[in-house]
């Protein structure tokens, strides 16, 4: 048994590929641990996305009760003006009528 | 008012949705367009989310809400299935009212063996098989038709008496519709049978049967010499070093508690009587060597055995010339021991039992001391020369014994026959008897031994001839060459060991690291589907938003034409006597103007849908780049691996000691493994910033919304007043 070289085979190998598969697996974690950031950037934004969709919910719902009663306000003057056009009508129509008997009397008498 | 009443005047209803839309197309006006069907590209996402949704109610205990719903789809499939099989058993026998037959007719008909029809039912294949048989045959029949029903289907019943018991009760149900169909069946049991006696067929029987063929220990069970031998240490300690070499610590230690104990009682009584009084200090000495050597594997045996140096070649020697003790001595007994259980046995050795070590100790001693004088240091008393000489022989006994077990391996049946042999012819005289074959098998080893190397030839060529001539005088060819190779040998076989040892670590790590490579894949796997999935009920909630979005501007455009109607509503409304006429030389102005004005809100409406559009085009797009982006990098990962194996088994020969197949492909396997989850973190990493980007877009239309849903309210709250105002 010649023990002139020392039966190592692997001390060599480990001193050079220490460091590669080192940098492999610390560019693997940097990476890893970027996306843990970004993540956990984005579970904030998420958070802050929830506040204001509940908050948005809060406002859709007002603007539908607004609308709501843009609706009936409306409504209630559609109606309204109706009337109020029916009124109009009825007056104007009356008007004419006592217009009519106005003309229409004293002719008549005049003529009989 | 009676005058409403009287004329039955009433308002007109309002209008619907669809006629208001009608009449504000005409009038020109944007409204909402419900013809049109919107691709939803990640609605299916939207399903998922609500599914994957659980509305969280928090209540004491009693008053949850309470969501039962009986899964009736799985009971009435389990029982189409079993329908649709129990047809076939009541053909084959009636054995329902057997609760094994019926019950188990499910789960055995799904594992049925196509090729075996018989194997359909095992009970019914049972049946029939007892059926055919002569009722004097049935026990046995029985026993047989189940083992092949159970090698055929049923792995979970295995010779039980309750279903012997209940096949036969079976068997004794005749069938009018099974009779056609016996001869069949009763073909495949026949085979069984003969394969039951020779125990191979059922695999629970044949691990039961066949164990006490192929094993050590149970052979002493069944031979009668094995019995006797049981007792002696020899025997026990051959069969254990048969079977188990080097790996079974615990069995040998066990049988060399149990053997220890016996020979101590057995084989120690001669040696007592004959070899402790006149050989103390010698004794002595051999015990603290034999302890010093613990390391040797092979000598622990020999201190189990109380005999541990009956295995040098020396010792046979002495046992040669004193019979007495030699009983015990077999020396490939003491070859199985474990390595550990040295020390343990050296101290736990009896006062008898190193009195047992002495005579060999004595014998060698003896004839030692003018050669021991020669060789070593000359000691003035003789009993110390011997000392060393034992020693020496120790070491010698270590190396020595590697080489008989070697040999002894390929020697084993002889070696057990003769030593059955010899304890078959009486059990008390175990010592006499055992003492020739283990003398033949030294002998055999001499052979074997002279053929493989030189300087031990010489050794053991004097040993054995020792041996077999009882003479003692033939030790002494130790020399410090000799002592010196022993030495070498010594530190080979540890630093083999170590090897091993460090191989086995090797692999563990290596399979370790496997497991956690492949866990870190399923994690990653795991991690990427989540992602995936948020980014796409992020898509599907990007949709929302965009429907929303467009609502709203919908919602300011017909916002601002009710603006305008209320304006000209509360300019009309005015007093019956204001004046509403308008200037009449600028007429043509105002009407450039309002047009003007009309073409500026079109456009702004238009500019805005797009917008909203365009948001929606961008988030569609990158959530798609996102999610389908790595398919295809997937494939090109999986061509290129194909080509980068040799280049991946170069890398990893630095972690690698003498690779096998299977070690390639463990690093094969982490390779890949560490290449996808590579590939996996880099996807996980676009996919958390389009998610972020994602977001952020989100956020910004989700602020926007919150903007426009506030003016508006705003809005139409002064719209309402105004109407309000409006009498």
């Amino acid at each position: 048994m010649s023990s002139s070289v020392p039966y190592d085979p692997y001390v060599p190998p480990e001193e050079t590929n220490g460091p590669e598969s080192q940098s492999k697996a610390a560019a693997l974690k940097a990476e890893i641990d970027d996306t843990v950031g970004i993540m956990r950037d984005n579970i904030n934004k998420v958070a802050e996305r929830g506040e204001r969709l509940t908050s948005i919910e809060d406002k859709a719902d007002n603007l539908a009760v607004s609308a709501q009663g843009f609706k009936r306000g409306a409504n209630r003057v559609r109606k309204q003006m109706w009337w109020k056009d029916l009124k109009m009508r009825a007056c104007l129509v009356l008007v004419i009528i006592i217009l009519l008997v106005v003309i229409i009397v004293p002719i008549v008498v005049h003529f009989t | 008012m009676g005058i409403k009443k009287f004329f039955k005047l009433k308002p007109p209803e309002e209008e619907t949705v669809e006629q208001n839309r009608e009449t504000l197309n005409e009038l020109g006006y944007t409204t909402k367009n419900t013809n049109r069907k919107r691709k939803a590209k990640f609605s299916a996402y939207g399903n998922f989310a609500r599914d994957k949704n659980q509305d969280k109610v928090y209540a004491p205990p009693g008053y949850e809400p309470q969501f039962n719903e009986p899964e009736q789809g799985q009971d009435d499939l389990n029982k189409a299935d079993i329908d649709a099989v129990e047809p076939e058993e009541d053909l084959n026998a009636t054995a329902n009212t057997d609760p094994y037959g019926s019950s188990s007719s499910d789960p055995y008909a799904a594992r049925t063996d196509p090729n075996s029809y018989s194997s359909y039912d095992p009970y019914a294949q049972f049946n029939k098989s007892t059926r055919t048989q002569q009722p004097t045959r049935n026990g046995y029949q029985n026993v047989n038709s189940f083992n092949s029903s159970n090698r055929a289907a049923n792995p979970y019943e295995n010779g039980y008496s309750s279903y012997n018991a209940s096949s036969s009760r079976t068997s004794m149900n005749k069938l009018s519709s099974g009779g056609d169909r016996r001869d069949p069946y009763s073909a495949p049991p026949d085979p069984y049978s003969a394969d039951l006696n020779a125990a191979r067929e059922d695999p629970y029987g044949s691990g039961r049967t066949r164990s006490p063929i192929k094993k050590a220990s149970p052979q002493k069970r069944m031979d009668p010499y094995a019995a006797v031998t049981d007792d002696s240490a020899s025997m026990n300690l051959n069969l254990a070093k048969n079977e188990l070499y080097g790996n079974s610590a615990t069995y040998g230690s066990s049988n060399d508690a149990s053997s220890m104990n016996l020979n101590a009682t057995r084989n120690g009584n001669p040696a007592a009587a004959g070899g402790a009084n006149s050989y103390k200090p010698v004794r002595h000495r051999s015990q603290l060597s034999a302890a010093s050597q613990k390391r040797n594997p092979y000598e622990n045996i020999q201190s189990a055995n109380s005999t541990p140096l009956s295995s040098s070649p020396y010792a046979y020697s002495s046992n040669s010339s004193t019979p007495a003790p030699v009983s015990g001595s077999n020396p490939y007994a003491t070859l199985g021991a474990d390595q550990y259980t040295v020390g343990n046995a050296m101290n736990k050795l009896s006062p008898r039992q190193q009195q047992r070590l002495n005579p060999y100790d004595a014998s060698n001693s003896t004839p030692n001391i003018p050669r021991g004088s020669d060789l070593a240091t000359p000691s003035p008393s003789p009993a110390f020369n011997s000392d060393l000489n034992v020693a020496e022989l120790d070491n010698d006994d270590k190396s020595t014994m590697r080489a008989e077990f070697e040999f002894e391996q390929t020697y084993d049946p002889a070696q057990n026959n003769e030593t059955i042999a010899g304890d078959d012819d009486g059990i008390d005289l175990n010592a006499t008897l055992s003492e020739t074959p283990a003398d033949k098998n030294d002998y055999n080893w001499q052979q074997q031994q002279l053929l493989q190397e030189e300087e031990e030839q010489y050794q053991s060529y004097g040993d054995g001839y020792g041996n077999q001539y009882g003479d003692g005088q033939s030790r002494g060819y130790k020399t410090f060459e000799e002592i010196e190779n022993e030495e070498k040998q010594k530190q080979q076989q540890e630093e083999e060991e170590e090897v091993d040892e460090i191989k086995q670590q090797i692999k563990f790590t290596k399979q370790s690291s496997v497991a956690s490579t492949k866990n870190t894949l399923k994690m990653a796997q795991d991690a990427e589907m989540a992602g995936m999935n948020t980014l796409g009920m992020l898509g599907h909630q990007s949709e929302k938003l965009n429907n929303v979005e467009r609502n709203l501007d919908l919602m300011k455009v017909q916002n601002v034409v009710a603006d305008d109607k209320v304006k000209e509503l509360k300019k009309l409304n005015r007093s019956l006597l204001a004046v509403h006429v308008s200037n009449p030389f600028n007429s043509k102005r105002r009407a450039r103007d309002r047009e003007e004005q009309l073409k500026n809100r079109k456009m702004e409406e238009k500019l805005m849908f797009e917008e909203t559009n365009r948001q929606l085009y961008s988030s569609t797009q990158r959530i798609e780049g996102a999610l389908t982006g790595d398919t295809s990098l997937n494939h090109g990962s999986e061509i290129r691996e194909r080509y980068q194996r040799q280049n991946i088994l170069e890398k990893s020969k630095r972690y690698q000691f003498e690779n096998d197949e299977e070690d390639d492909e463990m690093e094969m396997e982490i390779d890949r493994n560490l290449e996808k989850i590579h590939q996996i973190s880099g996807r996980l990493k676009k996919l958390a910033i389009s998610t972020g980007e994602e977001l952020e877009s989100q956020q910004k239309r989700i602020g926007r919304i919150e903007e426009d849903t506030d003016n508006l309210d705003i809005k139409i709250h002064m719209n309402t007043q105004r109407l309000a105002g409006i009498r």
